[in-house]
């Protein structure tokens, strides 16, 4: 004969079939696995419904049978306690606690090195490398060098004044600087400069996802680049690029 | 023939089995008998689909594609002498005497191996009587010991031996107001280490997001396992329904992961499913196409706890079922993708798969979800799921900081650099997480 016993401790809540004819022992050591008590720390109370059945402590110097094979009920409550304030399981417990409800900054959780990581094989790191994607922690360098480099440009930039635009491997273009700024829709924290081309060699026409941040403009002859590739100055006259040379070449 | 076999594992297995086998049997007009309803001449959802699941015996019998396994036999025999125990061959159901004791190590390494030969020879048994496998679909627990321990051992043992088959699973992640043990957070991560590179496709359940469903959406006070499980073979059963029904938009069993795993260890999409409706709430609901579709990019919708506002989507798969009609499903879809909160990678096209299955979902007797005219399933891979790893391995670290427990593992064999190994994987994939996530544009012009 079994019956269905619901088990309850601080680190288990489940329902388990165990045979009536179970001692006290026995049970205690099949608590064991589930709750992590240890049967020499173990108190149980037993429940049919809210009617207390027994109370046992003590347990490895009990040989009692269960009160279990006499009774009716199908399902009983067991609720495991840990008499052993110092046991692993209360260990945890108020480690688990501190972690919920302090700030518990003292334990850090396990994490793999930068080194460590970039020398594995199987990571989605070395996956975009392959595939030739930007490199994450190589970015995160580069971009607090940027940060720096864009942070200290935006404070020489003259707004609506002639300038010129240099970005690594692009041929040099012109233009006005219409717009230092934030563009939310590009990222929530860098400044960019938007600016009205003098040959449609832009993406947009001052408006980015629907907000216009200067102009409009004729279509791609606006664009926003990063403060560090821009300089201001009246010495950046408008001048004929090659892209119109060589177009009327063809022609 | 592309027929796909059910393994399911330990005790959340099974029982999530028998569940799944329940819908699957009155979806396709199957009695518990493994007959025909009245007044059917074949199984409904068409020959192709009905037996990808489903084979037929000579005298006009139907058997599961499936096994159960368990170390100990009280789950499986309930199957064997339950509702349903004519409708399995007695050699698909697999028990043995010892449990598992919530011990990765038991399952994996002492009692579990005992059973591995026994186990892959049934498996052998029903993949001969396949014309063309496709694969395997496993359901388990992470957190249990035979559900961890010996269900990765079948997995890496048919990754070896079944090569080209995919390999997906429904596996339970641990939650307090359920747990089965101490030691869950120790299984999971030993598990997930095992399987991460044999499992093509994982879709995780929470049972912590499943316990809050059946509370606040379907009215039960005190949730049970067994309505926990009805829910899941609800979802599961939304997955596998266009493997099982023939239908104009059809998936097979690699689609899941071509359509979602942009790289092989980022292979745990997120399971969003709607309506989840208790039967005296389905009245007072219209459930209109978009509603369902909106629903799904609700938390209180998904199988996994955690926030895809703050992660990306790398790909989203929508499966619907029942009375719905593909521009209803086209002008939801538009409406979402305008979302703000939506936010995609910026490597991926954004677009999403549709699945469509004119069968509408069944609901069990004794379940307390509402049979509705039409559901959606939602699979997305989002780097949001991360926070579940997170989670686990936190409460690992802080049980194995005190070294809790470890001397059980020891006690059955296993080297103690098991824990560490598996620990350092699971940062890894983390980490992968963050990776995949990170923006390819950092230094572009816009």
């Amino acid at each position: 004969m079994s019956i269905s016993v619901e088990i309850k401790s601080d680190f288990s809540s489940i329902v388990k079939d165990f045979s009536k004819n179970l001692t006290l022992l026995e049970l205690s050591n099949k608590l064991y696995p589930i709750t992590g008590v240890s049967p020499s720390d173990m108190a149980l109370s037993l429940y049919s419904g809210s009617e207390l059945l027994g109370k046992y402590e003590n347990i490895l110097n009990n040989s009692e049978k269960l009160p279990l094979i006499d009774i009716n009920y199908s399902s009983i409550k067991v609720i495991v306690f840990d008499l052993n304030s110092n046991s692993i399981t209360n260990q945890i417990k108020k480690l688990q606690n501190e972690d919920e409800f302090e700030n518990n900054d003292k334990f850090k959780s396990f994490e793999i090195s930068e080194e460590e990581y970039s020398s594995r094989k199987d990571t989605v790191l070395q996956w975009k490398k392959i595939i030739n994607w930007g490199d994450l922690t190589q970015n995160i360098k580069k971009n607090k060098k940027d940060q720096e480099l864009n942070n200290l440009k935006v404070n020489s930039l003259q707004l609506n004044e002639r300038c010129s635009i240099k970005a690594d491997g692009q041929l040099e273009r012109r233009g006005i600087l219409r717009y230092i700024g934030k563009v939310p829709d590009i990222n929530p924290t860098d400044i960019w400069c938007g600016i009205e081309f003098d040959e449609p060699v832009g993406k947009n026409n001052g408006t980015f996802k629907g907000i216009t941040y200067f102009g409009p403009v004729n279509k791609n002859y606006g664009g926003f680049v990063k403060p560090k590739n821009v300089e201001t100055g009246k010495q950046f006259v408008p001048e004929l690029s090659e892209l119109c040379f060589s177009d009327d070449d063809e022609l | 023939m592309r027929e796909v076999i059910s393994i399911n594992v330990g005790q959340a297995g099974c029982q999530i089995g028998n569940a799944c086998w329940e819908l699957y049997s009155l979806e396709h007009g199957i009695r518990p008998d493994g007959y025909l309803q009245e007044g059917l001449t074949r199984p409904k959802g068409g020959e192709e689909g009905f037996s990808t699941f489903f084979q037929e015996t000579g005298n006009g019998k139907y058997v599961p594609r499936t096994v159960y396994v368990d170390l100990e036999p009280n789950v499986i025999d309930e199957v064997r002498t339950g509702k349903y125990k004519d409708l399995f061959h007695p050699e698909q159901l697999i028990s043995g005497k010892e449990d598992a004791a919530n011990n990765y190590a038991r399952g994996h390494y002492t009692v579990g191996r005992e059973l591995l030969d026994d186990i892959l020879d049934r498996i052998r048994k029903i993949a001969d009587q396949c014309d063309g496998l496709q694969g395997f679909i496993f359901t388990h627990s992470l957190g249990g010991g035979t559900g961890s321990g010996l269900g990765s051992l079948l997995l890496e043992q048919l990754s070896m031996d079944y090569t080209k088959k995919a390999k997906l699973e429904f596996a339970v992640y641990p939650a307090p107001q359920v747990s089965t043990s101490v030691v869950e957070p120790y299984n999971t991560v030993l598990t997930t280490h095992t399987t991460l590179e044999h499992a093509d496709c994982t879709f995780m359940v929470d049972n912590e997001a499943i316990y809050d469903m059946c509370k606040k959406n379907l009215d039960i006070s005190r949730p049970s396992f067994s309505n926990l499980n009805n829910l899941i073979a609800q979802v599961v059963s939304s997955v596998t329904a266009s493997l099982r029904f023939d239908g104009s938009l059809n998936v097979d069993l690699n689609e899941f992961q071509t359509n979602l795993v942009p790289y092989p260890r980022i292979h745990f999409p997120l399971v969003s499913y709607a309506p989840i409706l208790s039967k005296n709430k389905a009245f007072h609901e219209t459930n209109s196409v978009s509603e369902i579709t909106n629903a799904c990019f609700e938390p209180s919708n998904q199988m996994v706890k955690c926030d895809p506002k703050t992660g990306k989507y790398m790909a989203n798969c929508l499966l619907y079922r029942g009375d719905v009609v593909t521009r209803d499903v086209q002008n939801a879809v538009s409406q979402v993708k305008n979302k703000k909160t939506v936010q995609m990678v910026d490597w991926c096209p954004t677009g999403f798969k549709i699945g469509i299955c004119f069968e509408p979902p069944h609901a069990t007797p004794d379940s307390q979800l509402a049979k509705v005219d039409r559901a959606v399933c939602m699979l997305s891979n989002t780097t949001a799921i991360a926070d579940a790893w997170k989670r686990i391995d936190r409460k690992f670290d802080l049980m194995y900081s005190k070294r809790a427990f470890v001397h059980w593992y020891v006690g059955e064999g296993m080297e103690e650099g098991e824990f560490t190994e598996a620990r350092e994987d699971l940062s890894n994939l983390e980490r992968d997480y963050l990776e995949v996530g990170a923006d390819s544009y950092q230094d572009e012009e816009f």
